[in-house]
């Protein structure tokens, strides 16, 4: 309007935006999908790098209570499992100087003899024919225990062939899978922060999300290494191998990328505040819009 | 021995994380990039004579909804002619076909092939040469697809570009509640329409010209040559030609079209090694005429080509690294020493098999639908059957090279009914 103060008009063109927005039963009319992209900001870049570095400030300052509960779980695993072995450290040095100590069941490795190599070879055969039983819907489970079976029989022929040559004691296996798993732990909160952090959701969100992530792994990985250690001390060195390939860091993974997609299931902060995803075509951005 | 096990492992590795970058440059690039999206706005013009192919053999679930999709098609009638091409239909497509000819007289005109060479590729070969003459666009879709009202114009739309010799449109599954498989398809092809092929389009790389929903110019596709009826991926052949000859090729995510997607694992192992055996043939003929770079082709575009035409090498590359890595295993041979080499190999299996997971999720968070991200995880089972599937038809492609003659329709399976009501619509 002539005349008008400049704020007036400003106010004015802003409560024009919002009606133009406005469906007929209050939601609100989106721009396509097709269209639409992200907001970034410099106050999104500097919470994704503050994010970042509470995970990894949290990890570190959990470090020793993370290598206390494990020592916990080792000992009462120990008594469950009937393992008769004793309970020691084992020093993990880290970046900067500093050494994690870790617990160690000093177990001895069991190789397997000939009859147990015989029934690793019909229950491996038995596990390949089951998988013609399955029907069609159950394909990639069909691949998954073929994958199982194929390896397992590789493993049988090695040692068969080769008994006295399989490089792995049962600690390195453990030492190994332990170790990539804290380094998947140490990887999360900064992998989270480039795919997850930089998605609209509230920032109290992405910070449980990275708290929800490191706790469960805290808690998975030494009960998938006493798992591990179990089968192994029941089932012989011949299923290391199945277990090192398939049920080492793929269940890591597995469990990052579902709790990654249980996070992006949540509502975002454009769709909680009814606010435009924007268009990146020149135009203002949504968070701008307000 | 030990160098001979690890020289391979690092290139393959290196190829992987090719890979990997390219998937988060495209995503962050889709979801933070500045959007082309130059045609979407065109809505009047003086609208060109279009022919639209629908190549089909055994459609009879199908045709009779996809030509009253393309019947009801807001494009201006007396300048769109449809032409299904029956291929040696043996059920009643045929005569489907030609019912909808007698009663819409004038706009359907069909093609029925008796002889010559079948497939997809031929049918089209075929059609654009006895049809369409007048028309300056092509558009080409499978039988099994619904366009909406307004997707002809869309598409045509960026023809009124004369450097545009192609364009693509977005594929959206119609039939996502059906199976597990069908839910996972559709996120995949929310990660490949949404994110993938915008991205190229945003970066002017090559957003590839899939075969559906979508058309050439009639002009640039005589120019180079028409299309090859010896080839399974007509599509990509034809993205290939048209970039070596210097024309563009545009991605509309804008211009949707449903599709049915395949709802039991034999009909898609069946469609994803037909997709593998085809890129393959395209790698073959177009990777060297590519890394030679006509002088209007620019490196960037070289690279992406390349890229694009290598996707369906991946998988069998990725089964030799994982035998790699377990013939390492077996010999004790570490990949270096300590913890930076367990870090290096847990960055790889989780960064880099988690470029594909951030892609598709992106592309969902985008699409507005963010429920179905739970799951997520469950893209592991696709992708288990694709390494496979792909491997196989791979490995099977390098034993039979030399029976080129060999071409017949492979077509995916159809799941709905001739008088069945389509999915998710109630009547």
């Amino acid at each position: 309007m002539p005349g008008s103060p400049a704020r007036v008009q400003l106010e004015r063109a802003r409560r024009l935006e919002r009606i133009r927005i406005r469906g007929v039963k209050g939601g609100v009319i989106a721009p396509h999908r097709s269209m639409v992209g992200l907001p970034w900001t410099l106050w999104r870049l500097f919470t994704t790098l503050l994010l970042v570095a509470f995970g990894l400030g949290l990890l570190w300052a959990a470090l020793p209570w993370l290598g206390q509960g494990w020592r916990l779980a080792f000992e009462r695993a120990r008594d469950f499992l009937g393992i008769d072995a004793p309970l020691g450290d084992q020093l993990l040095p880290l970046p900067g100087g500093i050494t994690l100590s870790l617990p160690v069941l000093a177990v001895n490795t069991p190789l397997p003899d000939a009859r147990t190599l015989w029934i690793a070879g019909i229950v491996s055969a038995a596990l390949l024919l089951a998988t013609f039983a399955l029907p069609d819907r159950y394909t990639p489970f069909k691949y998954f225990l073929r994958l199982i079976a194929g390896l397992e029989a590789i493993a049988i022929g090695f040692f068969a062939l080769w008994p006295g040559r399989f490089p792995y004691q049962l600690q390195d296996h453990v030492f190994i899978l332990r170790t990539a798993g804290l380094v998947v732990m140490a990887l999360v909160p900064v992998i989270v922060g480039f795919t997850l952090h930089v998605f609209d959701l509230a920032l109290w969100k992405k910070a449980l999300l990275t708290v929800a992530l490191l706790a469960h792994l805290a808690v998975f990985i030494p009960l998938q290494v006493l798992a591990h250690l179990a089968l192994v001390m029941r089932a012989t060195a011949v299923v290391m191998p199945v277990l090192f390939l398939l049920f080492g860091l793929l269940p890591d993974v597995l469990i990052f990328v579902a709790f990654y997609g249980w996070a992006l299931s949540w509502r975002g902060e454009l769709e909680r505040r009814e606010l435009l995803p924007p268009v990146h075509l020149g135009a203002r951005s949504a968070e701008r819009r307000t | 021995m030990r160098l001979a096990l690890l020289i391979p492992l690092y290139v393959v590795v290196a190829v992987m994380v090719t890979y990997t970058i390219r998937h988060y440059f495209f995503t962050l690039n889709r979801l933070f990039g500045r959007h082309r999206q130059p045609y979407v706005d065109i809505g009047t013009a003086a609208w060109p004579r279009v022919a639209v192919f629908v190549p089909c053999h055994d459609e009879q679930k199908v045709i009779g909804h996809m030509l009253d999709a393309l019947l009801a098609a807001d494009y201006p009638a007396d300048r769109l002619a449809i032409v299904p091409i029956d291929d040696r239909s043996t059920d009643a497509t045929g005569k489907i076909v030609d019912d909808y000819a007698l009663r819409f007289p004038g706009r359907i005109t069909p093609l029925h092939r008796t002889g010559g060479r079948p497939g997809k590729a031929a049918a089209l070969k075929h059609g654009s040469e006895q049809a369409g003459a007048d028309a300056g666009i092509h558009l080409v879709f499978d039988a099994d697809y619904l366009p909406g009202r307004g997707l002809i114009k869309q598409l045509v739309a960026p023809f009124f570009d004369p450097e545009v010799g192609a364009v693509m449109g977005r594929v959206v599954p119609i039939n996502v509640s059906r199976s597990l498989l069908t839910r996972l398809l559709d996120l995949e092809r929310t990660g490949g329409y949404q994110v993938d092929q915008q991205a190229r389009m945003n970066l002017r790389l090559i957003p590839q010209y899939g075969g559906t929903v979508g058309g050439v110019r009639r002009e640039a596709l005589l120019g180079v040559g028409g299309w090859r009826d010896d080839t399974l991926a007509e599509d990509t052949d034809i993205t290939f030609r048209l970039v070596l000859a210097g024309w563009e090729v545009v991605y509309q995510n804008r211009s949707e079209c449903y599709e049915e997607v395949p709802e039991n694992w034999p009909s898609r192992i069946a469609q994803i090694k037909r997709w593998a055996r085809g890129h393959n043939q395209s790698l073959a003929r177009y990777w060297w005429p590519l890394l030679k770079r006509p002088p209007f082709v620019r490196r960037r575009t070289v690279v992406d080509g390349l890229l694009l035409l290598g996707v369906f090498a991946v998988g069998p590359l990725l089964l030799l690294g994982w035998a790699l890595a377990m013939a390492l295993y077996y010999l004790g041979i570490q990949i270096s020493a300590g913890l930076l080499a367990i870090l290096a190999v847990a960055m790889y299996s989780t960064l880099g098999n988690f470029a594909a997971f951030f892609e598709v999720a992106a592309g969902a968070r985008l699409d507005g639908s963010r429920a179905r991200l739970r799951l997520l995880p469950f893209l592991i089972v696709g992708f288990l059957v694709s390494i496979v599937s792909v491997s196989t038809a791979t490995l099977a492609q390098l034993a039979n090279f030399w029976r080129r003659g060999d071409h017949r329709w492979e077509k995916t399976e159809r799941h709905r009914g001739p008088g069945e009501p389509l999915p998710g619509r109630s009547g």
